[in-house]
């Protein structure tokens, strides 16, 4: 009579086996390692070369950081808050089309877009940041809460 | 000298309904991973805690494995060892949501597949329920559970079985 760590040993290896099957089998694999991860941009002439334009901003500060200055035109979708939007986030954002997500938090909030549906290979973080935005004069800004 | 405890007669009816409980739970929780691998790498990754290249190797690994523990807490023979993968699962994810907790992290748990449900404290709880009603299943407390996993022989007001049978 088999163990029950010999059992549990087996369910296991059972499980690694139909894990590596259904994944081969499947008609878009997932890859074997890691994930497509959302790329990152570091500087603003990253920024620059982002193509097709326009596109996309997602804020993802807090209310009062947002309120105080903001990309105009940009989706408030704070790390902290970002379940609240979850019912409306295609209205506010176009599923396709390169999306730039700043602010602190701007990774986690990056996450959620992927979770929702949204390609991770359409989206970027501003590794810059609302600091690093802000000076920039050929972007728009605006103040005040999200309508 | 302390007295010895004896199984009771609704032990054993008890522990097979939660192994079933917890085999529904398991069973649905790994089908919606399994469907959509694409969405459960989103939800391990958004833990931070996996390096990167292990993300999907896990979002692939750990559905198939509730499953097959759903699937053993349904057969006599492989209850105990369905049981302890559920013990082990409930035990790593329970630690996993109580990280998030800590770290402020407002994430989609993963628990069920797709489903958007933010981890917070009832995860947690979720997770800790399931961690000790495999415990209950596995047989730990219980005299008399310690065999009948996989023999399911435990007589009614038996005790503990400590040595071979006759």
């Amino acid at each position: 009579m088999l163990s029950d760590v010999k059992k549990t040993l087996l369910l296991l290896a059972a499980a690694g086996m139909l894990a590596v099957g259904s994944n081969l089998l499947r008609p878009d694999p997932l890859p074997w390692l890691g994930r497509p991860e959302v790329r990152t941009l570091a500087q603003v002439s990253d920024l620059e070369r982002l193509k097709p334009q326009p596109w996309a901003w997602v804020d993802a500060r807090d209310a009062g950081a947002f309120a105080a200055g903001h990309v105009a035109g940009a989706v408030h979708l704070p790390a902290r808050r970002k379940f609240q939007h979850v019912g409306r986030i295609f209205e506010l954002l176009a599923p396709q089309g390169p999306i730039v997500v700043y602010g602190e938090g701007a990774r986690e909030t990056a996450g959620f877009l992927v979770d929702n549906g949204y390609a991770a290979e359409q989206i970027y973080i501003f590794a810059a940041g609302w600091e690093g935005l802000r000076t920039l004069a050929a972007v728009p800004k605006a103040k005040g809460e999200q309508p | 000298m302390r007295p010895k405890r004896r199984a009771v007669f609704w032990q054993q009816p008890a522990r097979l309904l939660l192994a079933w409980i917890l085999a529904a739970v398991f069973l649905f929780a790994a089908g919606g991973k399994i469907l959509h691998p694409q969405d459960f790498s989103a939800a391990v990754a958004n833990y931070r805690i996996l390096p990167g290249w292990l993300v999907n190797p896990a979002a692939l690994f750990l559905p198939w494995a509730e499953w097959a523990a759903g699937v053993a807490l349904v057969f006599s023979g492989w209850r105990r060892a369905g049981a302890w993968l559920v013990v082990g699962f409930s035990s790593l994810f329970a630690a996993a949501v109580l990280s998030a907790l800590v770290r402020g992290l407002d994430i989609n748990c993963g628990c069920f597949g797709p489903a958007n449900h933010a981890v917070g404290l009832s995860t947690l709880l979720l997770d800790l329920g399931l961690l000790a009603a495999g415990w209950l299943v596995a047989g730990w407390p219980w005299p008399g559970a310690r065999n009948s996993g996989s023999s399911s022989a435990t007589v009614p007001g038996s005790g503990p079985c400590r040595g071979p049978h006759p």
